[in-house]
């Protein structure tokens, strides 16, 4: 048994980006797939659309990083799970590292 | 317009898929509006998922297979169940089970066997049904429809022949069981009432497949079939300890020919239901077994792999 790390999500190919932004959406609760679609555009990140939104969806739900709740009328909400916490957690704080690191790096290069 | 462009896009995706994620997607679909740049990306997610439908199975697929494959084996158990008790009724065998320690305690294992298969039985029906009316009253799925008419004409059919058959039982002067109308009429009995268990478990069968349902109730019906299968193993130990201690220690009663209206030899009727208690244990046990090793039970696989 592995435990949930970030390269994981680096594994989802040309998903991992909207694989990302969707686990961010669900970190503060269940959330259906128009809201997901709704919070992302408004934390800025890119515009998901359907096809890519339900992609990414089956490929966490695959890892078991998200688990689907019953659904709200036809709406279906998600959330994460202890696994996708962690992979989020690790994911955020490797890109916390690099941006740390890069802005520094920037501070002492710029003149 | 939209409504019929939505069941077209879906189309394109694979049935798994869409039994998993269809009903939701298309609500998303309606609710987002589809302009080019939304159609051009719903084909892509399309051919995604169709490149990994070969690869990736649906998420609940295994835990699916185990429900559907639990509720035969629920029916062979029953039937065995039923069988059993029909055998075991008479004087001679429950007079065994009072007065010989080892039979009494085989009678027990097998009736509390019994009981917890079906509180597991109950408790999973129960999640399960809710799902199913929660599934046709909210999104009004059409295609649950008919699966759920052909489930319901099959229960239908099996209660009216035991129906006939006791109103027939009733109305027959009590005589030789074993005249040629009574057989007549038990193989014509037997033949609907298969034909009608058949088809109200497949008509189930392909609604359980086909319902949405959440994964927390999918783990909670898996867990009510664990416990069924745990119900089943303690029945199947308990008929092979009773026919054991039966054959030790009260051989004359297990040597006995039933007087029903079959006339089998009790040792047969006894091995025959054990053999069918232990196939309906196994039949549930193996897809049981699959749920904790593959894609689909989240919680009981390792939920990522290295890469």
């Amino acid at each position: 048994v592995t435990s949930a790390t970030g390269s994981d999500l680096a594994g989802l190919g040309r998903y991992s980006d909207p694989a990302l932004v969707v686990l961010t959406s669900l970190s503060d609760g269940p959330k259906h797939g128009y809201a997901i679609i709704q919070d992302v555009e408004a934390l800025g990140g890119p515009r998901l659309r359907p096809g890519t939104l339900y992609a990414a969806l089956a490929r966490l739900e695959d890892r078991g990083l998200i688990e689907a709740l019953p659904p709200e009328e036809r709406r279906r909400p998600y959330r994460l799970t202890a696994a996708g916490v962690a992979a989020l957690r690790t994911q955020l704080e490797h890109l916390q590292r690099v941006t740390t690191v890069g802005l520094a790096r920037l501070e002492v290069s710029t003149p | 317009v939209t409504a019929r462009l939505v069941s077209l896009l879906l189309r394109l995706y694979p049935e798994t898929w869409r039994t998993r994620y269809g009903a939701e997607y298309a609500a998303l679909l309606e609710e987002h509006g589809i302009g080019a740049r939304t159609l051009m990306n719903v084909v892509a997610g399309a051919v995604d998922a169709r490149r990994g439908a070969g690869a990736r199975r649906a998420p609940d697929a295994a835990q699916r297979r185990a429900l559907v494959a639990s509720l035969w084996a629920v029916v062979v158990f029953a039937a065995a169940g039923a069988g059993f008790q029909r055998m075991a009724e008479y004087d001679d065998f429950t007079s065994a089970a009072a007065h010989h320690p080892l039979v009494g305690a085989g009678m027990d294992l097998i009736v509390a066997g019994a009981c917890v298969v079906g509180l597991a039985v109950a408790g999973c029906g129960l999640i399960l049904a809710r799902s199913v009316v929660q599934d046709v009253v909210r999104t009004r799925r059409p295609d649950l429809a008919r699966p759920l008419a052909v489930s319901a004409g099959g229960a239908i059919t099996v209660v009216l022949a035991l129906a006939v058959l006791v109103i027939y039982a009733h109305t027959t002067p009590a005589g030789a069981p074993q005249g040629a109308r009574n057989l007549a009429v038990l193989a014509a009995w037997i033949l609907v009432s298969t034909v009608g268990v058949a088809i109200a478990v497949s008509g189930a069968a392909r609604a359980l497949s086909r319902v949405s349902i959440g994964a927390v109730a999918l783990r909670r019906a898996v867990r009510c079939v664990w416990i069924g299968a745990g119900g089943m193993a303690v029945t199947v130990v308990g008929i092979l300890v009773w026919g054991v201690a039966l054959r030790v220690d009260a051989a004359g009663v297990f040597g006995l020919q039933n007087g029903g209206v079959v006339e089998t030899p009790a040792p047969y009727t006894w091995a025959a239901l054990a053999i069918a208690m232990a196939a309906a244990l196994v039949l549930t046990l193996r897809p049981l077994a699959a749920t904790a090793t593959r894609p689909g039970a989240a919680r009981a696989r390792p939920p990522i792999q290295p890469r």
